[in-house]
């Protein structure tokens, strides 16, 4: 069974859940990190109905202030890597929101090189909207599904299941968030 | 529209840019400074200082964005997928307060690496921060 669909089944660290989504603290990475993800097993990001897709990337932006909130983070990345040459980590497709703290060691960034103008204003046309109005998904080019990289066995352990639902924190009642936001702005 | 605010200058046009996609509420404009040839921005229109504030229909419209970018990139750019970036705060890398979504194509051994490493935590930490959660806040 893939490593997301167990914790979808028995993660006991759920912070939301409906019928198409899920929010869980993931028990790797980083303290805190959770993982936003459609119940069903879906690969990559083209192959996820839209609205599942809109649901989940709402919710993973609802998931950024809250973390602030709660963790008292001093930032949050959200982060979709899909495909394998995006070193997609799970053969599921998820949205990762991670806190970030001072001196917390992730290397989330890149080097800012200027493009030649003329290489962007090529690449401009094959990436414009005229260019393609509708846009169907193509059938996917990953060939490999990506390899699991964490050893489930750990994930394995038995569990309470009837134990889980009720401690499930309703997330309309973080709706208070919102609020609280606009009061975070911490960029000087 | 913030004053001095280099999204906002770009998303009304008052900067030039190379602009792929706009609706009433975003604008998709090529980073100029790309990890990838292809890697594009997408700017919400109003002056949205955290991605958490952006508000749903925006939100479902960028997905759609999201998307199509992804799309296009497997087929014209010959990539092997996509990465998708939002920072939060000058800690999580944002350098201007106004939200915007970095959609970047990828391709094997890009040199990026946007991953974070997969070790596992010891359960009580996680039972920690799960407290956290669940405990009501004071308002």
């Amino acid at each position: 069974m893939c490593r997301i669909c167990e914790e979808i089944k028995d993660n006991e660290f759920k912070l939301y859940e409906d019928k198409d989504i899920v929010v869980f603290l993931a028990s790797w990475g980083v303290n805190g990190l959770c993982i936003v993800a459609p119940k069903q097993h879906y690969t990559i990001l083209e192959q996820v109905p839209e609205e599942i897709f809109s649901k989940c990337f709402f919710m993973a932006n609802k998931v950024a202030g809250l973390i602030f909130q709660v963790l008292g983070c001093q930032g949050t990345n959200i982060l979709i890597n899909n495909g394998d040459g995006a070193n997609q980590e799970f053969s599921h497709f998820t949205i990762q929101v991670v806190p970030r703290f001072e001196n917390d060691n992730l290397k989330l960034d890149w080097e800012r090189k200027p493009a030649d103008q003329n290489e962007l204003k090529a690449i401009r046309s094959k990436l414009e909207v005229s260019n393609e109005e509708k846009v169907v998904a193509e059938p996917q080019v990953i060939t490999e599904e990506p390899k699991e990289k964490h050893e489930s066995a750990e994930s394995k352990k038995l569990k309470d299941k009837d134990n889980d639902k009720n401690d499930n924190p309703d997330y309309e009642k973080h709706e208070k968030t919102d609020k609280i936001l606009k009061r975070l702005i911490r960029i000087p | 529209m913030e004053q001095n605010c280099l999204f906002c200058k770009i998303a009304n046009k008052e900067i030039p840019s190379i602009v792929i996609n706009e609706t009433n509420s975003f604008l998709t404009v090529l980073d100029i400074n790309p990890v990838n040839l292809g890697h594009s921005l997408i700017i919400p229109k109003e002056h949205i200082p955290f991605s958490s504030l952006i508000p749903k229909e925006v939100c479902e419209e960028v997905s759609q964005e999201i998307r199509r970018l992804s799309v296009l990139f497997l087929k014209h750019l010959k990539s092997r997928g996509c990465s998708v970036f939002v920072a939060n705060g000058s800690m999580a890398g944002q350098r201007v307060p106004h939200t915007v979504i970095h959609v970047i194509p990828r391709y094997l051994k890009d040199g990026l690496s946007l991953n974070i490493e997969p070790l596992s935590i010891n359960k009580d930490e996680i039972k920690e921060i799960y407290q956290k959660f669940i405990t009501p806040k004071k308002e």
